[in-house]
Formats: C-alpha cells, sequence, structure tokens
C-alpha cells in the first residue's frame, strides 16, 4: 500500500494477474474453512480446549500462507507499537467494565498459565498470517485495501462461529476490521498479530 | 467515484472505522462472546464436586424488575464454563404485587438417598431457586426454562434429570456442541436438577472420534492438498 502521496481508497482492478489473485483469494478461503473443519473433526466436543487441534490448525493456516508466496518481513519497532495500541483498544472495553463493576467475571482458569500462553500465541500468529498476510495482499491486489479489510474480517468472524456461536459474529467482525486497519496502518502483519495475541493473553485476566 | 486521499488519511480513515465498529459492538450489542477475539483454546476447569477443595461454586444474582412481567435472564456458576447454568425467558414468572427483584440461586446440593434407577448421578446435583423479592415463585405453565449443566469429563452419553422428592425424571436433554460433557434441558419446574448415565458408561466423552469425523479428516486433507497445489501452480504460472 501506498504510504505517502495522493493514492484512492477504491483501486482499479489490475488487469495482469488479477484473475489469478482472486482465483488464490478464493482458494484459501476454502482452506481456511477446511482447517476449521479438520480441527472440529478432529477434537469433537472438546475443540475449545484441544492444544493439539489447535496447533494443528495453525499449522494448517500457515502452510497455506507459505504455499501462497507469502514471506514474513522484518517488524520494526513502529509496527510493533501500532501492535501495542492495537491491543489496548481491543482491551479497553472489557477491562473499563470490569473495572466499572458492569458484569461480574470469572476468576483466572485453574490450569497452568505457562502451558496455554505459547498455543495461544502460535494459533494468533498463524491467522493473521493467513488473513492480514497471504490473503489481504491476494485480495488488495485486486480490490484494494478496503476489499481485503473487509473479506479478513468476514474470514476471521466466519471461523470463530463454530467456537462462539452466530451470536459472536459482531463483536468478531468489529475486531477483524481493527486488525485490517492495523494492518493498513503499519503495512504489515506484525501489528495485527501483535495486537491479537496480546487481546488474546489478556483473556486470561479479562474474561 | 474515486476519492482521492492521501496516504495518511487513508490510514486515518481506516482506524477511525475500525475504533468505531468495535465501540459500536461494545456499547449496542449484548455481549455474546468472552472478550477476546480469537479461537485461542479456552482452557476448561477441572470438574468441581461438592466436596473438592474448591468445592463446586454458589451462583446467586439478582435481576431488577422493570415491568409488569418477569424479565428474561441468564445465570451461572462461576466455574469455566460454567457447570451450572438457567436461562429463563420473559414474563416466565408469576411476580407477586410490587416485586422489584428476582434472585436466582444455583447451589450444589448433596446427592438425595434415592439414585436413579439403573443409572448414576454424575457430578453433581444442583438445586434452582427464584424468588421474587422475597417470595419463592416458580414458573409460569407453558414457559418452561433451560438448564444446561457440565459433567465430570469423559463420563460419556449423560442426560439432564429432575429430583421431584420421591423420585428422578429424566428430561429430554440435548448435548451442546462446543462445550464437552454439557447437556441442556428445558424444564417445567425447578428444583434438584443433576446429569445422570449408566453406570457402564464413561470415557465416551470428548474426543470426535467416529468415522464421520476420520471421513471427515480425510476429505478435508485431500481438499487440502488440493487447494495448496492450484495455488502452487497458480503462482507458477505467473511467473515470465
Amino acid at each position: 500500500m501506498s504510504t505517502s502521496g495522493a493514492t484512492a481508497i477504491r483501486r482499479r482492478p489490475r488487469p495482469r494477474g488479477a484473475r489469478q489473485s482472486a482465483a488464490v483469494s478464493t482458494l484459501l478461503l476454502i482452506g481456511v474453512a477446511t482447517a476449521v473443519i479438520i480441527r472440529i473433526a478432529v477434537t469433537g466436543a472438546t475443540w475449545s480446549s484441544s492444544a493439539g487441534a489447535t496447533l494443528l490448525f495453525s499449522a494448517i493456516l500457515l502452510g497455506l500462507a507459505a504455499s501462497s508466496g507469502w514471506r514474513p518481513g522484518r517488524p520494526g519497532g513502529r509496527a510493533l507499537g501500532w501492535g501495542v495500541v492495537g491491543a489496548a483498544v481491543l482491551c479497553a472495553p472489557p477491562a473499563l467494565l470490569r473495572l466499572l463493576g458492569a458484569h461480574s467475571l470469572a476468576p483466572p482458569p485453574a490450569v497452568p498459565l505457562l502451558g496455554w500462553v505459547p498455543t495461544v500465541l502460535v494459533v494468533a500468529a498463524a491467522e493473521e498470517i493467513l488473513l492480514r498476510g497471504a490473503l489481504f495482499d491476494a485480495v488488495t491486489a485486486m480490490f484494494g485495501d478496503a476489499a481485503a479489510v473487509a473479506v479478513a474480517a468476514a474470514a476471521f468472524a466466519a471461523l470463530h462461529v463454530p467456537l462462539y456461536g452466530w451470536g459472536a459474529i459482531p463483536l468478531d467482525l468489529a475486531a477483524g476490521v481493527w486488525l485490517g486497519s492495523l494492518r493498513v496502518a503499519s503495512g504489515g502483519v506484525a501489528a495485527p498479530a501483535t495486537a491479537h495475541a496480546l487481546a488474546d493473553l489478556a483473556w486470561w485476566w479479562l474474561r | 467515484m474515486v476519492v482521492a486521499v492521501s496516504g495518511r488519511q487513508c490510514r486515518l480513515l481506516f482506524l477511525g472505522a475500525g475504533v468505531l465498529l468495535l465501540a459500536a459492538v461494545w456499547l449496542l450489542l449484548p455481549r455474546t462472546a468472552p472478550p477476546l477475539y480469537d479461537s485461542a483454546p479456552a482452557p476448561a476447569d477441572p470438574y468441581r464436586f461438592l466436596t473438592s477443595s474448591p468445592p463446586a461454586a454458589v451462583a446467586a444474582k439478582d435481576v431488577p424488575v422493570t415491568g409488569a412481567s418477569s424479565p428474561p435472564f441468564i445465570a451461572g456458576s462461576d466455574e469455566n464454563p460454567p457447570q451450572a447454568q438457567i436461562l429463563v425467558g420473559a414474563g416466565s414468572l408469576p411476580l407477586p404485587p410490587g416485586a422489584t427483584t428476582v434472585r436466582v440461586t444455583i447451589t450444589p446440593v448433596a446427592p438425595p438417598p434415592i439414585a436413579p434407577a439403573h443409572q448414576r448421578v454424575d457430578g453433581n446435583v444442583y438445586r434452582f431457586a427464584l424468588t421474587a423479592s422475597g417470595t419463592p415463585v416458580g414458573l409460569r405453565a407453558g414457559a418452561p426454562a433451560t438448564i444446561v449443566l457440565r459433567g465430570p469429563s469423559g463420563a460419556g452419553q449423560a442426560t439432564v434429570a429432575r429430583f421431584d422428592g420421591t423420585g428422578w425424571t429424566t428430561l429430554n436433554s440435548t448435548p451442546i456442541g462446543t462445550i464437552a460433557d454439557t447437556y441442556a434441558a428445558n424444564v417445567t419446574s425447578l428444583g434438584d436438577v443433576a446429569l445422570i448415565t449408566s453406570p457402564s458408561s464413561g470415557g465416551g466423552g470428548g474426543g470426535g472420534g467416529g468415522s464421520g469425523a476420520t471421513v471427515a479428516v480425510a476429505v478435508g486433507a485431500i481438499l487440502l492438498v488440493l487447494v495448496t497445489a492450484a495455488i502452487l501452480t497458480i503462482r507458477l504460472a505467473r511467473r515470465p
């Protein structure tokens, strides 16, 4: 994306490679859906608490991203700063509600925190690399940043339906748009991945 | 129409849209999901029995009454996920005149001396009770409440049952798909409710298993190979 000078929110489709980008986008979305189905099938009703299935899911997403040609850039301090700000925005509403006592929250889970953290970091990074990395690049190449934010956010919300139900769609959609906007603002995956991972870790205290 | 904006303005537009959308969802919509936005595994607490340490939680919730009819509410115990929950619809309770609050309590109690026929109680027995401004109330006819119970892991197929003081009545129960060992049932009256299983049952809960899951994984794996191959083919075709 352009970082300076005049640009346009709606970009003209690029003639060369446009079809290929659309095809890659579609294939990546099929891949994400397949990864969700495999995750559920592997562990059935316990899928939400199965670290093994989560890591398998993450590996599939990373494999899909790699096959599409996505390669990690070098995250700078600015991107990580965007990520911290992004996490603060994601965590502010539940933190405020908790401080104000607007809803009661359960005590931390009775499982080891250290055993949970690596899985959370891996799945957050994998989702961002696939959605705000590979898929975002493919959609941007044809339709521009706005479409990429929308498509990645929709996919992000959809892949959480089996875990949280349809009622979580608005929240996950909004979070997806925010993570996509971090991608646009920072120009890379490091910012949304950092925000995503930190917000997920904060769940331990904010749930 | 194409709107020309600077790169900085473009970034601010996206960030502003993201913040506004998040704020709108948190302010306007009921909270239906935990405050995380990801499918990170939510580790379940070990099952807490009445006698374990810490013991199973007692839940009590006061719901304000604002109109003439009783409000809808959900209450549950503090475990993650809750071991006992109740969902009551609007107007389901016959309120005494002047009632300002409805109090729901969910208390784990010792199992009654009468065991269910050819079955065993799986986990705690929970006593569900409702009062309106201190007066005990029941459910209106034709307005059932839904009770959700989570049992100890690996208990196998279970059923929600209600103890009426003389015996156990099994209720039409539905497993909650995304939470292991958890079942929901509608009740027309409250009281002591528990999950029951057959004594031979056990170890069957949880895992996906089964030929259906195996087929799904196999088909999914094949589809993934095809998707990956297609993406690689497209990438190779792009090269000059």
